[in-house]
């Protein structure tokens, strides 16, 4: 199978099964809501009744940041100016690179904790009807898949935390190291910012090899119906390396659709407008882009899962054969 | 640089050789002949010191700043202090490792007054501590005394070695910033020596006076220094001799780097002399060489204009080299500034550290203020009057935030909905940095390094910041206007700042520096609490005799009782206006001592709409401004805006969270 046909098929696939898309996004939005409400309550304690409140419709004026920042304590901390337009964006992609989640404190990474699991729950289900040849959905079989596999998801969530974990602690100080090595004495500054550069770039590449063998375990141990997620690691990494262009180049193209998701929305984030109306539609777009997000990382999987079953039909053509 | 900007600048630099006359008394005048060893990193050469007292008593003794010395060893008070207050000590004293310490030997010491010619020895003395480890000032004795009006001619020969990336001074590599390098006279000062260890929260102090320099540097070197150049001269050995000459300064720093790209530009404006501006600028920094020139220009414009016009002909800015812990600092005609490789659009750098150090070629290099003893008179001037030149010559600056931020890297990212005036933050630190300590305090003294930060620079600005606001423009204009004419080239006090507040102000306010020098704390006020219920309406008998009448307000507009609660949170006492503002667009205002913790002001008539405290921004030491204005009634929208673009973070955030599961 060809990349464009497995990323077609993928795409197919991810319309077919669209309603996940919507299960996941009301999920998304509902615990972000029971997380945001409170905030809002609180923010609206401290700047409904400011005579500041009305500079805050166009933007967060630095004097009164400041201040409240200094005296914020738990979830008033993670209110900062970086918060509009296309901040937000640039915040969570910093988080992916440098995996400091506990700057924005205990709260957020227990939140992110019990996302990760639900996320993990839903995999499941997405990646069994991605498989499944009866290519119909229903709400029932979904949950009863995502509920079969869970057990599985959870325990690659957890060898991926583990994993990202060495990442972040052991792997990202030493790649540093090795940069303040090379930049050494040098008084260039352009040499050293482009030297880290580069640093950050072998943990980007790292960070996409990983996802992409982790992805691939999740496909193999459904489609296999594996009963262990560390031989499955295995297999994923073999299958990579046996169908490495493919399967990186997919990858990369789904990437590439990532980034162009994140450019539009970045684009349409720079409407920054104290216009009610405007302030609403840039509401919606924020929310239209999760729901995107969404679809695409199930667009991963979805294409991930077609490109692996090509490769299962192949090598049992080759068996019947050989027989 | 055009051939127009070529011709004018030659023309400034002749005038530059020529040297404006400036006046000053010239008490210590120093001709030093030095050279660079740039292998061994070393600077040796010989000083000849003319120094009268300019006293009304007699001294037997003659004090000097030793101030290499302070990088010796872990032993040194500079390095006892870092230990102290630095945050990651081990960190810091990294940088010395590989035998990276520096220090100023004194090889002989003569003198020769009217009656004697001597040999002397010079004698390591701390008077700020009992440390006999630091060797950073150090005295002679004598043979005779030297009389006021008398003058006494000295000769030392050094050598120094200077350290690595030491604060403010020393080598990275191939650059070398050279300061506080040779022995310095102290100051002979209230009739006695005042000549101070070298702290790690103080600067300088030192004697105006006439300098000779002559540096010997290996010929690839590009060197900036204090004054004008007025001689070059190769030698044989692949070295050059650079001759810097300028009257009336109270020290000399010079530069030598081989990477430094050179650019000249002439400041000119119609009601001011002109300046020639000199740029070395790193190699990788060719794209804020405009914002040098402009933020240099803008800074010799308006405190021009304001206070007294720069005197120099001469001005040398150095872009220091990343790393070098060279810093931000001023030097006479000289400063340092820096930036990094990229900056965020409309983040104002390099324009703020540069506006920064040449004002203080004015709170500083003019106005020689005593930076041990009363830091705020230079930095609090200076950072007050950043800001007023920051705001005139650009307004506010955009917030902005460095992505992926390590050292030499980061990628800087404008958030235009926050703009930052330089004031805010001003306020910010302010409110950051404590209240702990009051402001009039020797620098070593204060508690830790925040409390001399917030007192030597945040509080005293926003204490002039309020003053301006409390007298007015024009009273303000002239106060800074005879303080900057009268005390150029001497050594101010408080008190001689404050007397010229009194004398143009239209009260004494010696009742305000009391609480501002001498108290430590925040200002702090805020409308906490804004009610309006309806009044019980007028009806029955009102007044005695004939004048009595019988009153009935039912069915006419209703009317209410309001109440505004104010509260003192700080600890300095201001007095303070309130505004109030009513549904029918009425308002009414009332003046408060602002001495009670907590006060209820009430009001009969419309509902109020919003109270204000302080509403006209006199106050620029209220610590935390926001707190400062209420609505009665509470309005959600903006709550709103915030809370969906907090959802929309956290929504975001799960789902890059989900990648890993
Ligand atoms: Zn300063």
């Amino acid at each position: 199978m060809k990349i464009r046909n497995a990323f077609r098929r993928g795409f197919s696939l991810m319309i077919h099964h669209r309603m996940i898309i919507g299960i996941i996004y009301l999920v998304n939005l509902c615990i972000a809501l029971l997380f945001a409400v409170p905030t809002f309550i609180l923010f609206h304690e401290k700047v409904g009744a400011l005579l500041l409140r009305d500079d805050l419709l166009s933007g967060l004026p630095y004097s009164w940041w400041s201040s409240f920042h200094f005296n914020a304590e738990g979830l008033e901390k993670t209110i900062r100016p970086s918060l509009a337009g296309f901040g937000p964006l640039l915040d969570n992609l910093e988080l992916l690179l440098t995996g400091q989640i506990q700057s924005y404190g205990w709260f957020v990474i227990c939140i992110g904790l019990a996302y990760l699991f639900i996320a993990a729950f839903f995999n499941g289900g997405a990646i069994a009807l991605y498989a499944d040849e009866r290519r119909s959905f229903s709400t029932g079989r979904f949950l009863s898949f995502a509920g079969t596999y869970f057990h599985h998801m959870a325990a690659l969530a957890v060898t991926t935390l583990v994993l990202f974990a060495l990442v972040f602690k052991v792997i990202q100080p030493a790649i540093f190291s090795l940069v303040d090595q090379v930049v050494g004495d040098s008084l260039s500054q352009s040499f050293a910012w482009s030297i880290n550069l580069i640093g950050y770039a072998l943990i980007l590449v790292l960070i996409f090899l990983l996802t992409l063998i982790l992805d691939y375990a999740k496909v193999i141990l459904i489609s296999e119906k594996k009963n262990s997620s560390w031989i499955c690691i295995g297999l994923a990494a073999a299958f990579i390396f046996r169908n490495a262009h493919k399967t990186i180049g997919l990858n990369l193209l789904l990437v590439l659709l990532a980034a162009a998701l994140v450019l539009v929305a970045g684009l349409l984030s720079m409407i920054n407008s104290s216009q009610l109306l405007l302030l609403i539609l840039g509401f919606i777009f924020q929310q239209l882009f999760i729901a995107a997000k969404i679809a695409t990382r199930l667009t991963f999987y979805a294409a991930e899962t077609a490109l692996y079953q090509e490769y299962a039909a192949a090598r049992e053509t080759v068996k019947k054969r050989k027989r | 640089m055009n051939k127009m900007c070529l011709i004018l600048c030659i023309a400034h630099a002749l005038a530059g050789v020529l040297i404006a006359q400036v006046p000053c008394t010239k008490v210590a005048s120093y001709q030093i002949d030095a050279r660079l060893d740039p292998a061994l990193k070393t600077v040796s050469g010989a000083v000849n010191l003319t120094w009268m007292n300019t006293g009304t008593s007699a001294t037997k003794e003659l004090w000097f700043h030793l101030y290499l010395n302070a990088f010796k060893n872990t032993n040194s008070t500079f390095h006892r202090e870092m230990a102290r207050h630095h945050s990651d000590i081990k960190q810091y004293m990294a940088r010395f490792a590989d035998d990276g310490w520096g220090y100023c030997d004194i090889i002989s010491f003569s003198a020769a007054a009217g009656s004697f010619t001597a040999d002397l020895t010079p004698q390591f003395v701390q008077p700020d501590d009992d440390n006999s480890d630091d060797e950073t000032v150090f005295k002679v004795d004598l043979p005779a005394a030297i009389s006021p009006g008398q003058s006494v001619t000295v000769k030392i020969n050094f050598a120094s070695r200077l350290p690595h990336r030491a604060p403010r001074t020393g080598y990275y590599g191939d650059y070398f910033f050279v300061a506080q390098w040779f022995p310095k006279i102290g100051v002979w000062y209230e009739n006695e020596w005042n000549c101070h260890q070298y702290h790690s929260h103080s600067e300088f102090f030192a004697d105006y006076g006439d300098y000779d320099v002559r540096l010997t540097v290996p010929s690839r070197f590009i060197v900036g220094a204090s004054g004008v150049r007025t001689d070059s001269t190769a030698n044989s050995g692949d070295t050059v001799t650079y001759r810097y000459q300028q009257e009336c300064i109270h020290d000399f720093a010079w530069t030598a780097y081989p990477g430094y790209r050179v650019a000249v530009r002439a400041f000119e404006h119609p009601e001011l002399p002109p300046v020639t501006m000199r740029l070395l600028y790193q190699p990788d920094h060719k794209r804020y060489v405009d914002d040098y020139f402009s933020a240099t220009e803008n800074t010799l414009k308006y405190l021009g204009l304001w206070y007294v016009p720069y005197p120099y002909s001469h001005i040398t800015i150095v872009d220091a080299a990343w790393k070098s812990s060279t810093g931000g600092m001023e030097y006479p005609t000289l400063f340092t500034a820096g930036v990094d490789w990229l900056t965020a659009r409309g983040s104002q750098d390099p324009l703020g550290v540069t506006v920064h150090e040449c004002t203080h070629q004015f709170f500083y290099g003019l106005i020689g203020s005593n930076e041990f003893e009363n830091a705020w008179l230079d930095e609090g001037f200076t950072t007050y009057a950043t800001s007023r030149c920051m705001n005139t010559a650009y307004g506010p600056g955009a917030f902005h935030k460095v992505y992926l931020s390590r050292d030499g890297f980061g990628i800087p990212v404008t958030f235009k909905s926050s703009e930052k005036d330089q004031r805010d933050w001003i306020v910010e630190n302010h409110q950051a940095r404590g209240a702990r300590d009051a402001m009039d305090k020797h620098s070593w003294d204060y508690v830790d390094r925040l409390a001399y930060r917030n007192n030597a620079y945040e509080k005293p600005a926003l204490m002039l910041w309020t003053l301006e606001s409390l007298l007015g423009e024009s009273v303000w204009a002239d106060i800074m206007q005879a303080y900057a004419s009268r005390w150029s080239f001497n050594h101010p006090r408080p008190h001689h700042f404050i007397d010229i507040v009194n004398e143009f102000a239209p009260e004494n306010m010696d009742w305000f520096f009391d609480k501002m020098l001498k108290e430590p704390g925040f200002v702090d006020y805020a409308v906490t609490h804004i009610e309006s219920n309806a009044a019980v309406q007028r009806r029955g008998y009102f007044g005695v005799g004939e004048g009595r009448e019988l009153k009935n307000d039912a069915g006419k507009d209703e009317e209410f009782e309001s109440q505004v609660h104010v509260e003192r949170l700080g600890q300095i006492q201001l007095p303070v206006e309130l505004l109030v503002t009513f549904e029918n667009g009425e308002t009414a205002s009332e003046l408060w001592s602002g001495e009670e913790l907590f006060k209820i002001f009430h009001f009969r008539g419309a509902k109020i709409e919003k109270a204000e405290i302080d509403p006209y921004h006199k106050i620029w030491l209220d610590a935390n401004p926001v707190n400062n204005g209420k609505y009665r009634r509470t309005n959600g929208v903006a709550s709103l805006r915030w809370g969906a673009a907090w959802l929309f973070w956290l929504q975001d955030l799960l789902e890059m969270i989900a990648l890993f599961s």
